[in-house]
């Protein structure tokens, strides 16, 4: 994407988080206790919100030209969102780490999660090396391990045990 | 003679451990390119949890100091800076490396790092109990602008055009909305979800938005990443090539710098008082000044130990600077500062001018404390320099995802609720989105933080003078404070369209 495009998205984008913080506002309890009240702040920052977001789609808007000349420059790669497996699967791990915490408890979650992410950021293939295999599962596990018995013990901070609680 | 006693109070044992470790992790963490002071703060904030208030804080500032040097490292020995406020190290510390004074540089850089340090310790410990006494003396209208000011001065500074940057700013601002309105008790946004009754915690919030948001931006230019690693002589060779007794300086070398020092310090810590700035900028615009003012400005980037002077000198001042605006108004300038702040909060501390009156006491022993870690660091740094070498070749597909289980815990730590791992991904989600759309993140965290403060100060002036402005305007200080406002939104309007035309003109001819 061309910064033209990014800033056209972006002001889209800030042009409707402003509308849901103007509606939104109307839910917020009146008070009186003092002359503006708990609305006024954002329906403010909901204002100027609109009034720079409009500002950036005009800018981009007027640059088109310029935008369409530096996205031909580009290599075709570049130009459109392509899949990128790790990160989205990283995305995927990060909330899936969140949903199974309570259950799993920190331990095997984290064990799991670094041992996914390693391999996330590793170069491509390195899964098949087993050389590899050995240093991440070893780290993976023993960082988990090590950190839930070094918050316990030494700053008796309980950490989520869950199955193994 | 507060300061005396400053001093006492750190004169403890467990005290200088936490300091002497605390630099030495953060110079682990500033050598590391990737990881930075932040990162190291982020990490170790939970450790703090159950440290006594002073002991906490001194813990963070010294990897605060610590980190902050770090960079120089990598950026001499690998001609990569540790973090961006040792890039413009590499100019000259690299070059200087591969001409065999890799010590020189070393030595060179660490002992500025420590003047730098230590002549913004100096300015820090008589400058801010003054702006402290003035700033108690504020108004709640007062405050308002004085906040106002700072809020511009990041969203106009921070890197990107400032239409962005304030909107980053404003972003920051409604995610405050969320909880409960302190004047009238209401809560404001939750949209039901009982989580969010009490808002967005700012730990999971700063480690979301600045380690998360790395972690995901690592992940996804895996694929553009090329294997070949670099090549050319190894660091333990370059290390060797040498002799040099102590820090490959000699005294006669030492004043000789100062003159460069001095400025480049001054640099420094105006950098660091200003908010939304901070090292990253401070060492590139130091280097820039000493090459300018230099006889042989030709020298400058061929290994010329002028320009590692600078760079160095100015990126530990900017610690000094940036402690300044915190201890005297609470407020935070960078990523740094913002979890420094977050370590005064797990304390129940707030820093700002009354913390000057009520606390005077740790405020003097936290002055020591930087005195004291600036020191460490100079030791630590040029006596440890082979341990923190070897620890440069552990790759980052194994640090990041070590980070990150840190991050967890603090998240987790900060409130006791796993709700709070949540929101640190959602914000390192919104984080990554925001970097890859070109909206600088600075904005983001200090109007997170400082929208309250904001928003409490108008509303409770507008009560005092019942719905009217004019008393506002009526204050002196408070409208210096909003002509610096407008001043400072005028002149950045006006560099961007000279550099918008520039860069037309420069199409055209092209």
């Amino acid at each position: 994407m061309s910064n033209g495009r990014k800033n056209l998205y972006s002001g889209i984008f800030f042009i409707l988080f402003s509308a849901f913080l103007f509606i939104e506002s109307f839910n917020i309890k009146m008070s009186t206790a003092d002359a503006l009240g708990p609305q006024f702040f954002p329906r403010l920052v909901a204002f100027l919100m609109l009034v720079l977001a409009l500002i950036l789609i005009f800018l981009s808007v007027k640059n088109w030209n310029q935008a369409k000349a530096e996205e031909a420059a580009m290599p075709a790669e570049k130009r459109k969102i392509t899949f990128n497996f790790p990160l989205v699967a990283s995305i995927v791990l990060l909330l899936a780490y969140f949903l199974v915490l309570q259950h799993l408890g920190f331990m095997i979650s984290t064990a799991v999660y670094l041992f996914c992410q390693m391999f996330l950021l590793l170069p491509q293939g390195s899964f098949k090396k087993p050389r590899y295999l050995v240093i991440v599962t070893l780290v993976s596990v023993g960082l988990s391990v090590f950190i839930y018995y070094l918050f316990l013990l030494a700053f008796s901070i309980f950490l989520p045990a869950g199955i193994l609680g | 003679m507060d300061l005396m006693n400053g001093f006492l109070d750190i004169f403890q044992p467990s005290i200088l451990w936490l300091l002497l470790a605390g630099t030495a992790v953060g110079i682990l963490f500033g050598a590391i390119p990737g990881l930075s002071a932040f990162t190291c703060m982020a990490i170790m904030l939970p450790l703090t949890f159950s440290m006594e208030p002073l002991q906490g804080i001194c813990f963070l500032l010294a990897i605060y100091v610590g980190g902050c040097s770090g960079g120089l490292i990598s950026a001499i020995l690998l001609g990569i800076p540790g973090t961006p406020s040792s890039i413009a190290t590499c100019f000259d510390g690299y070059p200087m490396a591969q001409k065999g004074q890799a010590r020189r540089a070393l030595g060179t850089g660490v002992v500025f790092s420590f003047v730098g340090g230590t002549i913004s310790a100096i300015v820090l410990v008589f400058l801010a109990p003054i702006i402290a006494q003035f700033a108690l003396k504020f108004s709640p209208y007062e405050y308002f602008t004085v906040i106002l000011f700072a809020l511009t001065t990041v969203a106009s500074l921070s890197e990107g055009s400032i239409v962005k940057g304030l909107l980053s700013c404003l972003l920051g601002i409604s995610f405050a909305f969320v909880g409960i309105d302190k004047l009238s008790a209401y809560t404001r946004y939750t949209m039901g979800v009982h989580d969010l009754a009490n808002g967005f915690n700012l730990v999971p919030l700063l480690i979301g938005v600045f380690a998360v948001s790395q972690i995901l931006e690592n992940a996804a230019s895996r694929k553009y990443a090329k294997a070949s690693e670099k090549s050319g002589p190894s660091q333990k060779d370059l290390m060797k090539t040498e002799k040099v007794k102590g820090f490959g300086l000699s005294w006669k070398e030492f004043f000789y710098q100062m003159r460069n020092a001095i400025p480049c310090g001054a640099i420094g810590l105006v950098i660091g008082i200003l908010p939304g700035i901070g090292g990253n900028v401070s060492n590139l615009m130091a280097y820039a000044y000493c090459k300018n003012r230099s006889k042989t400005p030709e020298k400058f980037g061929t290994g010329f130990i002028d320009g590692i002077v600078a760079s160095e000198t100015a990126n530990n001042a900017t610690v000094g600077g940036a402690l300044i605006v915190l201890l005297t108004l609470g407020i935070p300038g960078d990523n740094a500062t913002a979890m420094m702040l977050a370590g005064f909060q797990l304390h129940g501390i707030a820093p700002g001018p009354l913390l000057f009156r009520t606390n005077a006491e740790m405020i003097y022993a936290i002055f020591a404390a930087f005195l004291f870690a600036n020191l460490a660091m100079l030791i630590i740094e040029f006596f440890g320099l082979p341990v923190f070498i070897k620890m440069l070749s552990v790759p980052g597909s194994y640090l990041l995802p070590a980070v990150i289980a840190f991050c967890f815990v603090g998240s987790f730590c900060a409130n006791n609720r796993v709700f709070d791992i949540f929101v640190m991904i959602l914000f390192g989600l919104i984080g990554f989105i925001m970097k890859r759309f070109g909206f600088p993140l600075a904005p983001l965290v200090v109007g997170f933080i400082l929208a309250p403060m904001l928003e409490e100060n108008l509303r409770r002036s507008l009560m005092r003078t019942e719905g009217s402005l004019i008393p506002i305007l009526q204050s002196p200080i408070a409208v210096v404070f909003l002509l610096l406002t407008l001043v400072t939104v005028i002149l950045t309007i006006r560099k961007e369209l000279k550099n918008y035309r520039q860069s037309k003109a420069q199409a055209a001819a092209a």
